[in-house]
């Protein structure tokens, strides 16, 4: 056969050489990659192979809240569609998740590579891949030194025990407060604050079927804010040893492996590098000092969040995400328990460090100042990986602009707020301070449950 | 390499004596182009490195093809190395986005033929521009407007396809 003629001719779309529909797929968005493959048996064979690289650019999702009222869709093997929320293309899209996710997990964190980390009805993490379907089961909680499991004759948790007291040295065996006894699935609530990859889960092949491993993950937990870690193969978490640091954030580092930034409450930064010691906790070094917040009602509430991010490798940011209760809505009594809570602005504070004999200090950026700081880029803060995120000018209009951040509702949670507020999730214009619901998402989060959190998708896993 | 480097600085100046190098397209077209831009093409390069008189055999590629594939690698070798943060190195980024854009404007049978064509000469710029033009076709489409696009034939057995839309149900709203 003569290739010039074939050229010439060009009706080769069908059997266009596999690496060519390789580099084509490459370039596309996660649901035109999982549509490919259904367009001919070559694409498919093309689609499988390519899977694992892609230099398509983050492009963030919202997962959706579901409509417990909806009805028709048959659930097949006990299966649900969860909902997402393409900002990018101001679209949603359905996909298939393995049984009584929808439904029951709640999601503790989101990794840039695709992965959530999932909290199910009974408290145990999973790592989830909401594209593929992937699942890696976690360390049990059971293992954190301050949560105790009281299981049935079949071997279910039928509670937890939760010791939010720790007697010191001097006490000897005193116990100043008991144990608090939760049900399986409220233990999730009082003890996840958030949950970070720090190195993804590796596919594997071993004799007895698939199995995962090379990840790494830190776990901010109550009580006391405190961290604990766990990689590929370890039995149980770890918890580290940080005597009155209370962790808020922590962001896996862009240019070296297996090291992570954590921020403790007065914004003082270490670097953890998970990948130095054989031991399991990992070798601490600090790089910032404490930053000054100017807002009292960051600095004096609870209710406010801070958020660490790395906008390019070493190069600092943190966010003051400033909330107000929202409780002037109720007008009758009596006010219900729990607490709403309205994001009212944000503080950035970008670290400027003070050349290579260390030092540096926190500087406070706004308006024009923080737009700079951003270059066009947006943030991505809540539950997920506090992250900063390019974004292409060149799409067609979309819900993604620069210069924003965009926040999801991490709590203070309980069952009750996340089961009956309606959660915060919205939009932060820098340029002019104005907050809103993302386009597209505002009916859907009429609905509460399971909390949006932010994903980022990927195939690759 | 040297005598390469000594034709870049003359074709910049203009008019000067430059070293061209002569492609044969496998209809026997033959274009006399200059090194410099047949370069990008590592086949190409690789040839010129062995050497040969006649000019290079490329009988994967036709003329018409051809033609446009030298256009970009005329184009694309003509710019001056980027002056970093000077006005003109910007807009000649522009103008080239804008000759990459227009050079896009073709029929999907010639979109396929420049697609190979970049891919057996290996022109890494011309490959990625193509693979992008199709990725950004692709994008938002069903697998049944895709095959009405390219002209491909559903070669999955009906079992197979019902297999598909039940992994795929939903994946759209």
């Amino acid at each position: 056969m003569s290739m010039s003629k074939l050229a010439a001719a060009g009706d080769g779309w069908a059997d266009l050489p596999r690496d060519l529909l390789e580099s084509v797929l490459a370039r596309l968005p996660v649901p035109d990659r999982l549509r490919f493959p259904a367009v001919c048996t070559a694409w498919q064979s093309a689609a499988a192979t390519g899977a694992s690289g892609s230099n398509a650019p983050l492009s963030p999702w919202l997962m959706l809240p579901f409509n417990p009222t909806a009805r028709g869709r048959p659930r097949r093997g006990g299966g649900g569609d969860a909902r997402f929320l393409s900002l990018a293309e101001g679209r949603a899209y359905a996909i298939r998740q393995p049984a009584s996710v929808v439904s029951e997990h709640v999601c503790v964190g989101s990794s840039p590579d695709g992965w959530l980390i999932t909290a199910d009805a009974s408290s145990e993490l999973h790592l989830l891949n909401p594209v593929t379907g992937a699942q890696v089961q976690l360390p049990s909680v059971a293992t954190l030194p301050f949560v105790d499991a009281t299981r049935g004759a079949d071997g279910c948790v039928e509670s937890y025990s939760l010791r939010r007291c720790f007697a010191d040295d001097d006490c000897g065996d005193e116990v100043l407060i008991p144990p608090e006894t939760l049900a399986p699935d409220r233990l999730r609530y009082e003890v996840y604050e958030k949950a970070i990859v720090v190195s993804a889960p590796r596919r594997l092949a071993s004799p007895s079927g698939e199995t995962w491993g090379g990840y790494a993950l830190v776990l901010i937990c109550q009580p006391l804010s405190r961290v604990a870690v766990a990689r590929a193969g370890d039995a149980g978490w770890t918890q580290l040893d940080t005597p009155a640091r209370c962790w808020v954030d922590a962001v896996r580092a862009a240019g070296a492996d297996g090291v992570v930034y954590a921020m403790d409450t007065a914004g003082r930064v270490e670097a953890w590098d998970m990948d130095a010691t054989p031991a399991p906790a990992p070798s601490r070094a600090a790089i910032a000092p404490p930053c000054r917040c100017s807002a009292r009602a960051c600095a004096m509430s609870a209710a406010c969040r801070r958020y660490l991010v790395e906008l390019a490798p070493g190069h600092l940011l943190q966010v003051h995400r400033l909330r107000g209760a929202a409780h002037a809505g109720y007008t009758w009594e009596p006010r219900p328990e729990h607490v709403e809570y309205a994001t009212t602005g944000a503080e950035l504070f970008e670290w400027r460090a003070a050349g290579a004999g260390g030092g540096g200090r926190w500087a406070r950026v706004d308006g024009e100042g923080a737009s700079c700081v951003l270059g066009g880029r947006a943030l991505f803060l809540g539950k997920s990986a506090s992250l900063c995120v390019p974004v292409d000018c060149s799409g067609s209009g979309g819900e993604l602009r620069g210069n924003r951040v965009y926040f999801t509702d991490d709590g203070p949670w309980s069952h009750e707020r996340c089961h009956e507020v309606a959660p915060d999730v919205g939009v932060l214009d820098l340029a002019d301070g104005s907050y809103r619901p993302p386009r597209g998402a505002a009916r859907d989060l009429l609905w509460k449950w399971p909390p949006p959190v932010w994903v980022f998708p990927s195939l690759a896993s | 390499m040297a005598a390469a480097d000594s034709c870049d600085g003359i074709s910049t100046s203009g008019g000067g004596w430059e070293k061209t190098v002569t492609l044969v397209s496998s209809d026997d077209a033959r274009f006399e182009v200059r090194e410099a831009a047949a370069s990008l093409s590592q086949t190409v390069r690789r040839m010129i490195r062995a050497g040969g008189d006649g000019g290079i055999p490329l009988p994967k590629v036709d003329a018409r093809t051809l033609s446009t594939v030298l256009e970009y690698c005329n184009k694309h070798a003509a710019v001056p190395a980027p002056a970093p943060e000077s006005s003109s190195a910007e807009a000649a980024a522009v103008d080239l986005e804008w000759f990459d854009k227009e050079l896009m404007h073709v029929d999907l049978a010639t979109l396929c033929s420049l697609i190979r064509a970049a891919d057996y000469l290996e022109v890494a710029g011309l490959l990625d521009l193509t693979c992008k033009t199709v990725a950004d076709m692709i994008k938002s489409k069903t697998a049944e407007e895709i095959r009405q696009m390219f002209g491909i034939q559903n070669d999955f057995t009906p079992e197979e396809e019902e297999q598909l839309s039940r992994e795929n149900a939903g994946v759209f709203e």
